[in-house]
């Protein structure tokens, strides 16, 4: 054997090994779904260029917000004791932007489009022992909340039973199964959060000024929330958070300072405050202009729009030729 | 005569050594060294996910032509108290509080745990019991006597008796639902689980998946299976969040299998029956034979000695 055929060997030796490791990762990623049809794209599923085994970086969900979602889903794959399951999924979906989104119920999704359950968690015996069926895999889903706010793990919170009348499931409206399931969030005026400082024990929260005046959504404070947080009141969450975790939501705007510079007293009091009243603006307003929106009045953009003079042609005819500061809403008084 | 004392001397010998070296429990077990049928069958719980629906219970009667429950499902009140495993419930699901505050209460079912080297059936005096190649511990009531030494030998305290049953009360116990295994199936309470927090397969690969989900969730999981070694280990594996004390397993049994500790004692047995007759009849005939003899002999001698001089 001379030289040339021992390099010609060693060669070959090298790529079939090579190609057989390509194989295997081809065959893995063949099990996708997205990949039967058309050929492979990574971005399809990855979000970035070097995906590893320990950090897929897998792209969670492809729909941008919720509404994209459908509103009602019909779990009827395991009915046959029980009637089809109607899953208020707009509903849920909206609840999950306050903790963990889409990615809590859709794992290991594919960024081109939504997974059906049933696609990895077979309906009959699973293939492999540590994957869940499909059964276990709903269940265990929807308990792994549900016990935690509700303490309920009845059958019957979900599931009605089949009986001779009840072969054929009516969906119901899905305007009429959000009012029926979860009725409207009630917003606080103010929150008053007691503190454990030494000084400035109360937080008084302006809870609907906040909200109204800087067009704030539930889910951009409430992150990473427990559904107890709501649904459990009598659990008392003596949870352990740092300085930051605590300020968080406070610190997305305003300077929440820190340890060493103390500027607590923006927010720490040792009495509670008031809700907002215009007085506070230097105008009281007058009975008709006490109803109005603060958006009716102050139009301009931005989280000081309520600085902008405001329109009044937003109510008034403009043949009436009323304006800011000629005529004023209320009547004027000294700030403190 | 010599030929015959040198070779009593020899038997002799031989019994004493059997006896010595017979109660040596580990000279014994190294003969029997034996680990199991590789692929026998394991449930693994996942007592995180059990929500206490009862549906096993349910299932394990309908599965055991066993009357039905005696509250219905959604009756929490069962709750109230703790439970054992009688003649017409081989499962009942306990529930306890979690010691974590505010943390939802821990469910744990409660059956056979089907040992792999089980006490009951060491027991038992005729092997009415037995442990079958493919896990499952079986009963047989035809040769069963009543003599319900199973339930004294039981670890957990799960056999129970047919009391109200005067003609031919059994034994009753889970079975693993052994008849559906053979066919192919999975036991009963496994299959309805629906959190399927009752896994069914191989043990030796429950046991890996036991693992991984302790490994892969970094402090959730108490860092251990039970079922792995307690009692030489079992067919049943649990895994939990909260220590297993607190969830009413027996955490006190030890690893060593329960036959052990009589197999001693028990291996000695057919030795003292079968050395102590034979080694009590050689003496006897030994002094039977020996008397009427040495008369002769000795007198023989004696004179023999007296001439001599």
């Amino acid at each position: 054997m001379n030289r040339r055929t021992c390099f010609f060997l060693a060669t070959f030796w090298v790529f079939s090994l090579a190609r057989a490791e390509g194989a295997d990762r081809l065959e893995q990623h063949s099990r996708a779904p997205s990949a039967v049809a058309q050929p492979l794209n990574c971005t399809e599923c990855h979000t970035s260029g070097h995906p590893t085994k320990s950090n897929p970086c897998l792209a969670p969900c492809p729909r941008s917000a919720p509404k994209q979602g459908p509103d009602v889903v019909l779990l009827n794959q395991l009915s046959s004791e029980y009637v089809p399951v109607i899953f208020a999924h707009q509903l849920h979906a909206q609840m999950t932007q306050m903790s963990g989104g889409c990615a809590i119920c859709h794992h290991h999704n594919s960024a081109n489009r939504i997974m059906a359950c049933r696609e990895c968690h077979s309906a009959s015996h699973p293939e492999s022992l540590a994957k869940p069926g499909l059964k276990g895999a709903y269940h265990r889903l929807c308990l792994n909340c549900h016990r935690e706010w509700s303490h309920e793990t009845q059958c019957s919170v979900c599931h009605a039973r089949r009986t001779a009348n009840s072969t054929r499931v009516v969906l119901p409206d899905p305007t009429d199964i959000m009012g029926l399931l979860h009725p409207n969030v009630k917003e606080p005026v103010i929150k008053i959060y007691q503190t454990a400082c030494d000084q400035g024990t109360l937080v008084t929260f302006r809870h609907q000024e906040h909200v109204r005046h800087y067009g704030l959504k539930c889910a951009t404070c409430h992150r990473e929330e427990d559904c107890s947080r709501c649904h459990d009141t009598g659990l008392s969450l003596d949870r352990t958070k740092t300085f930051e975790q605590h300020h968080s939501p406070c610190s997305l705007c305003h300077q929440t300072g820190d340890k060493v510079t103390k500027a607590c007293a923006g927010c720490h009091s040792d009495k509670e405050i008031p809700p907002f009243t215009h007085k506070e603006a230097g105008l009281v307003l007058n009975d008709t202009h006490q109803v109005a929106e603060c958006s009716d009045c102050h139009t301009g953009s931005g989280p000081t729009k309520y600085r902008d003079p405001p329109s009044c042609s937003n109510c008034h005819e403009k043949q009436e030729n009323i304006s800011y500061p000629a005529r004023l809403p209320g009547t004027k008084v000294k700030l403190p | 005569m010599k030929s015959t004392r040198r070779h009593f001397f020899k038997t002799m010998a031989t019994g004493a050594g059997t006896m010595l070296l017979g109660p040596s429990a580990k000279a014994m077990s190294s003969v029997e060294q034996f680990n199991g049928y590789p692929e026998r069958v394991g449930m693994l719980v996942d007592l995180s996910l059990c929500i206490g629906c009862r549906r096993c219970e349910e299932a394990c009667k309908r599965a055991n032509q066993l009357p039905p429950v005696e509250a219905p499902l959604n009756d929490s009140s069962v709750f109230e108290h703790t439970r054992r495993t009688d003649a017409e419930n081989y499962t009942v699901v306990n529930r306890f509080a979690n010691p974590q505050p505010n943390q939802p209460a821990v469910y744990v079912k409660k059956q056979c745990m089907h040992c792999e080297e089980p006490a009951c059936a060491s027991a038992c005096l005729v092997g009415a019991l037995r442990k079958t190649k493919e896990g499952p511990v079986v009963y047989n009531p035809d040769i069963c006597l009543g003599c319900r030494y199973c339930m004294i030998a039981c670890p957990f305290y799960i056999p129970a008796y047919e009391y109200h049953n005067p003609t031919s009360p059994k034994v009753r116990k889970c079975t693993l639902c052994y008849e559906r295994i053979k066919a192919g199936g999975m036991p009963a309470c496994a299959e309805i689980c629906p959190v399927e927090a009752i896994t069914f397969g191989k043990r030796s690969d429950l046991i890996k998946l036991a693992q991984a989900q302790i490994l892969n969730n970094p402090g959730e999981y108490q860092n251990h299976i039970y079922g792995l070694d307690e009692v030489g280990g079992t067919t049943w594996l649990y895994i939990s969040k909260v220590p297993f004390a607190k969830l009413g397993f027996p955490t006190d049994v030890g690893t060593t299998p329960f036959p052990e500790y009589t197999r001693g004692f028990l291996s000695a047995v057919p030795v003292v029956f079968v050395v102590w007759p034979a080694l009590l009849g050689g003496f006897h005939l030994f002094a039977n034979n020996r008397q009427p003899a040495p008369a002769q002999e000795d007198g023989v001698t004696r004179n023999d000695e007296e001439t001599e001089q």
